[in-house]
């Protein structure tokens, strides 16, 4: 059993780490306002310059491309404009063109805190997760449910023994809820933004989930061939 | 096609990119997680709690100035509405109907969980303490801030500007009212502030009716009689009222059931309104702001027609008796016999008499249905005249709620079941008398306000640019202070802090409103949304909403809370949404930073005022005189609350008070809660005074006359006259003899409009879609610009031009226009043209009489915009539709 569950790791441990990698990437760009320290990480340490899975998708390659591209010259002033492309987005104070709520997208009134957001929470409860100040920020926050896959990851290498339940709950997460709407937040955000860097990680987004999908298939069917 | 799996094994260097982090951290993964970022992790036992969560239908505040007031609930998942319904406490009956909820109330989820909601503080980009790129306010970007940032600059600035030009400095804007809110406590306790005044929704009802004796209960719309006693008239003539839209709730079933008993209905009104189609009213078409005109030839016709015997329309009984100045032989000692008002109406001495004729080339009502309309208010019908405040919110008015008095006095139409005569509006339309539930009070003192500046409405915005104004009192519209003898004062604003209300958007001469914002050196915006306050405002705090607060009552007062019947209790739906803060918070933060102490603010806190209130809830016992407390309340609520607090017996437990959300006393035919206004006043005049200088209705007034006239805005006489109105009918005229009309040829009003309560929901969605706010046009006038329904028209007055599409209706008279009052203002920068359809754009600073807000004065052109095609506002801005 012991040997088995190693086995199964060391096949799908590359995997894993890498679609950490990039919902680790991707949830820090859409949870909160980028701060200077994240910018220059992701481009000093070329740590958008290396986001994996570029050759398999052309939306993750082009998105990245024009991302880095953007992040090139990054002066206070360039800066300025990415963190005020970001609040004019997903903040305000004007009306937000990109609400980046699942329930504002899949319900008819377009409001927070609807059934949806308790779908999604129930989701995260399953696994004690929560939002730092739950009940006062939406559950299914863009940035939230993205962190939610990355954690899931995370778990999964943790926990080899349970290394199946966790992917079919990724799986599951997937398809019922980030797939039904973030799609079409990336077509909205591409429109909207008027920065590079956020178009490019939209783009980027928009083909990662496509990938994940793909992705997550082939891991469950590994863990079962075990 | 690639396997994943095997070309993951191959993307070598991101995966040592990725683990590469490891270095000096645990896993690479930790040093993608930033403290305070994603989710964190929560007990398992609690995790389960959470998700096997059950609903409760939960009593949710709807506190909007609606109109009315009503009983709406949620049912409530850990924080998440899932539906709402309304009032379902007891069978609905005319005699005992459920509090029910309109489609505003319905669509409460939509404002408190809106993707729009404000969640953070917020500062324009360009704002620095002295006020930065002013320009730039409401067209800049802005930046999310700390509160403590926020809080910081704020109070910094109040110093600042406190030392450097003192406290009169500081202009405190709270709604109608600079004392209602929070701050004002913080801002009094801090040396005082500027305040704002207006006569809001009551027009020239707000100091003429009391001044006359045209007043009882203590407020100006109580001199009409219960809803049960509206079912014993013959006939309801209503002067400008649109209870179908702008008093929801129970009135217009009130008036229904007044019409099962086969009262007549008559409106009077520009605007043949849903009120009056739904009763089959007579249409009296009348100009706006000419009531005062058609009302005096309705005096002549009386006068003239009036015979005792063969056909008596004057109870003049009831005028000796219990009015001065009617006629010679009743003026009051000391003023000159001449200036009686019967001598005005028939020309005596002016060589004019207000004839039908005479008054119909002013207010367009035909001459003939003008002497059939006097007819019908003669003394031995059973009649009740009945008026909404729309033609009041007009310049030059001041004498109209005495001329409506008059009326009601000629014709006996007061004192007596089956008669009435007054304003009745809001939520206490068509039902009046005492409350019978009495709201409690919170228990904490009043903090006064050092400073006595206190500046118009019609004068706010220009004494802000030129640095002078007319003060004429101190306090607002209901001050005892206020209307004092007007005298010039310098005034030098540095901060405009809006701590509530739509000012901005709501008040007179919006145009030059902005101008003023942008002259400031720090503008203060609450709000939940970017409204127009906050739109212009340097910094922005979210608010919570109702929902977001523990609890609370609604209702239980006869100033525009909620009917006499029923008072609501309200709890908490949901946490405070992100970093909203309640407003109180922010007053006692503020505070802290001036260096004043918590306690002087609030010696205690909310909880403890929520419970002050509950338990001082008072309820009318079936005698229909003597009260008692209404609510129950057990040792173990008092300690389960955490308050200080004695038990109480009363006719309802708190935990049912708090499951049901409204307690409401039940009525029947023949209770003792009935109402009969001024019928002790009529039986004994000499023993029961009414508020008037005389004791008794003055027809001519000289505290009237002398009061306004010493304001200095305009003059007036002591009896009820002709003046002519300035932006009124008239003025659209360049030649009135030849009727050869000038630039603005139409007139407008703006009345109230189901999509919004005043300003508010006007960004709901489902609102914007089932209401679509256009103006309306009458079809002929609409034809002679050449404007077809659906069309986008320019509408331009002297202050500034806004657009709406066309909606063509037969039910506006000729010559007026409508434009719903509330839609906010969205002006495009490259024309100066406002897309929104705000109403004060159009308006001016022009202040008369009293100091009279007049809403429904205004004239304009109208033309076919073909420049722009003007989006729905259900379509603004560009997003997917789903």
């Amino acid at each position: 059993m012991h040997m088995q569950s190693e086995c199964v790791l060391g096949q799908c441990k590359p995997l894993i780490e890498l679609r950490m990698y990039a919902y680790g990437v991707l949830y820090r760009t859409f949870l909160e306002e980028p701060t200077m320290d994240f910018l220059n990480f992701l481009k000093d340490d070329q740590f958008l310059k290396f986001f994996p899975f570029q050759d398999e998708h052309p939306l993750i390659k082009q998105g990245i491309e024009l991302a880095v591209q953007s992040l090139n010259d990054l002066d206070p002033e360039r800066y300025e404009r990415i963190r005020w492309d970001y609040t004019r987005l997903f903040i305000g104070p004007h009306k937000i063109p990109t609400p980046p709520w699942e329930s504002v997208y899949l319900n008819k009134e377009r409001l927070i805190f609807q059934e949806e957001t308790l779908n999604v929470r129930r989701a995260y409860l399953k696994y004690c997760l929560i939002p730092k100040n739950i009940g006062q920020e939406a559950d299914d926050h863009l940035g939230y449910e993205l962190d939610f896959m990355y954690q899931l990851c995370q778990l999964s290498l943790e926990n080899t023994e349970y290394i199946g339940s966790v992917l079919s709950d990724q799986k599951d997460f997937l398809e019922n809820h980030i797939l039904k709407w973030v799609p079409l937040i990336c077509k909205d955000i591409f429109i909207h933004a008027k920065t590079d860097f956020y178009k490019g990680m939209a783009i980027c987004l928009e083909g990662f989930i496509e990938t994940d999908k793909k992705a997550l298939k082939e891991l469950i069917d590994q863990v079962k061939l075990s | 096609m690639a396997n994943l799996l095997d070309k993951a094994r191959e993307m070598m260097i991101s995966r040592r990119k990725f683990l590469g982090l490891s270095a000096t951290a645990a896993t690479g993964a930790a040093l993608l997680t930033l403290p305070g970022c994603g989710l964190s992790k929560l007990d398992a036992n609690e995790a389960t709690a959470l998700a096997n969560k059950e609903g409760t239908w939960i009593s949710a505040a709807c506190w909007h100035n609606c109109g009315g007031r009503c009983l709406n609930k949620a049912l409530v998942v850990d924080g998440v509405v899932i539906r709402q319904k309304t009032d379902d406490t007891h069978e609905d009956s005319p005699d005992y109907p459920q509090q029910r909820g309109c489609l505003r109330g319905r669509a409460q989820r939509q404002q408190v969980f809106g993707a729009d909601r404000l969640k953070y503080p917020m500062k324009r980009k360009h704002w620095q303490p002295g006020g930065g790129d002013k320009s730039l306010r409401g067209k800049d970007e802005w930046e999310r801030i700390s509160w403590d940032e926020a809080l910081t600059y704020i109070a910094d600035e109040l110093k600042r500007v406190k030392k450097d030009y003192g406290n009169r400095s500081i202009l405190h804007i709270g709604g109608w009212n600079s004392q209602i809110t929070e701050m004002s406590r913080t801002l009094g306790l801090y040396g005082g502030y500027t305040e704002y005044w207006n006569t809001n929704s009551f027009g020239s009802w707000s100091m003429t009716p009391k001044t006359v004796g045209f007043w009882q209960l203590g407020v100006w719309d109580q001199t009409v009689n219960d809803r049960y006693d509206l079912r014993n008239c013959d006939t309801i003539i209503m002067l400008s009222m649109n209870p179908a839209w702008s008093a929801m709730g129970s009135s217009s079933w009130h008036y229904w059931q007044a019409k099962k008993a086969g009262a007549k209905f008559i409106g009077i009104d520009p605007y043949y309104n849903s009120t009056y189609s739904s009763f089959g009213a007579e249409w009296v078409p009348i100009r706006p702001s000419t009531d005062t005109v058609l009302l005096l030839a309705l005096a002549y016709v009386l006068l003239t027609q009036d015979h005792p015997v063969l056909n008596p329309l004057i109870d003049w009984e009831f005028l000796n008796k219990c009015t001065i100045g009617f006629d010679a032989d009743h003026m009051p000692e000391g003023e000159d016999p001449k200036g009686n008002f019967k001598d005005y109406i028939l020309g005596t001495y002016d060589g004019l008499p207000k004839t039908p004729e005479w008054a119909s080339e002013i207010c367009g009502v035909d001459k003939v249905q003008i002497e059939q309309l006097a007819l019908e208010f003669g003394k031995n019908k059973k009649v009740a005249f009945l008026c909404g405040m729309a033609s009041a919110r007009t310049r030059n008015a001041d004498n109209l709620p005495q001329l409506i008095m008059t009326i009601g006095a000629m014709t006996g139409h007061m004192g007596k079941s089956g008669h009435m005569t007054g304003s009745t509006m809001h939520a206490t339309s068509g039902n009046g008398g005492p409350a019978l539930v009495n709201a409690g009070s919170n228990g904490l003192p009043g903090i006064a306000n050092p400073i006595d500046d206190t500046i118009n409405a019609n004068q706010i915005w220009d004494a802000v640019l030129d640095g002078k104004y007319n003060f004429t009192g101190k306090g607002s519209f209901v001050s005892a202070d206020q209307y004092q003898p007007g005298k010039m004062r310098d005034i030098d604003i540095h901060i405009i802090y809006h701590s509530g209300g739509a000012i901005l958007q709501t008040s007179d001469g919006m145009t030059k409103g902005i101008e003023a914002h942008r002259k400031v050196d720090l503008v203060v915006s609450h709000s939940q949304f970017l409204t127009t306050n906050s739109k212009y405002a340097d910094i922005v705090l979210p608010v919570t909403t109702e929902w977001e607060k523990f609890g609370g009552f609604l209702g239980g007062t006869l100033v525009h809370s909620g009917n006499r019947e029923m008072i609501l209790m309200y709890s908490q739906i949901t946490e405070p949404l992100y970093e909203a803060k309640s407003d109180q918070w922010i007053a006692m933060e503020i505070a802290k930073k001036l260096g004043i102490k918590e306690k002087e603010v609030y010696p205690f806190g909310e909880k403890q005022q929520f419970f002050n209130a509950l338990s001082s809830i008072t309820v009318v016992n079936e005698d229909g005189e003597t009260y008692g407390p209404l609510v129950t309340i057990t040792q173990e609520d008092i300690d389960k609350l955490g308050v200080t607090g004695k038990p109480q017996t009363g006719k309802i437990t708190y935990s049912e008070f708090k499951e049901k959300g409204v307690y409401q006393v039940k009525r029947y035919q023949g209770d003792n809660y009935g109402y009969i206004a001024f019928k002790d006043f009529v039986q004994d005049p000499e023993n029961n005074k009414l508020s008037s200088e005389s004791g008794k209705l003055e027809i001519y007034s000289k505290k009237l006359a002398d009061t306004i006239n010493n304001m200095g805005f305009s003059k007036i006489k002591p009896i009820p006259s002709y003046i002519k109105v300035v932006g009124g009918y008239e003025d659209t005229f360049k030649d009135w003899g030849n009727k050869v009309k000038d630039e603005y040829p139409y007139q407008v009003i703006t009345p109230h409009y189901l999509r919004r309560s005043h300003t508010v929901f006007d960004n709901v969605k489902w609102l914007q879609e089932a209401w679509v706010n256009p103006v309306y046009l009458n079809t002929k006038d609409a034809a002679d610009n050449g404007i077809a329904e659906g069309d986008t028209v320019l509408i331009t007055s002297a202050y500034g031009k806004i657009l709406r599409k066309a909606c063509l209706t037969e039910c506006m008279r000729p010559g007026v226009i409508a434009l719903p009052h509330g839609a906010w203002v969205d002006i495009d920068e490259k024309t100066g043209v406002d897309t929104g359809g705000a109403d004060n754009i159009l308006s001016g600073q022009v202040p008369t009489g009293q100091g009279v807000s007049g809403f429904n004065t205004g004239i304009v052109k109208i033309e076919k915009h073909i420049q722009t095609k003007l989006i729905p506002d259900v379509e603004k801005p560009a997003r997917i539709i789903l």
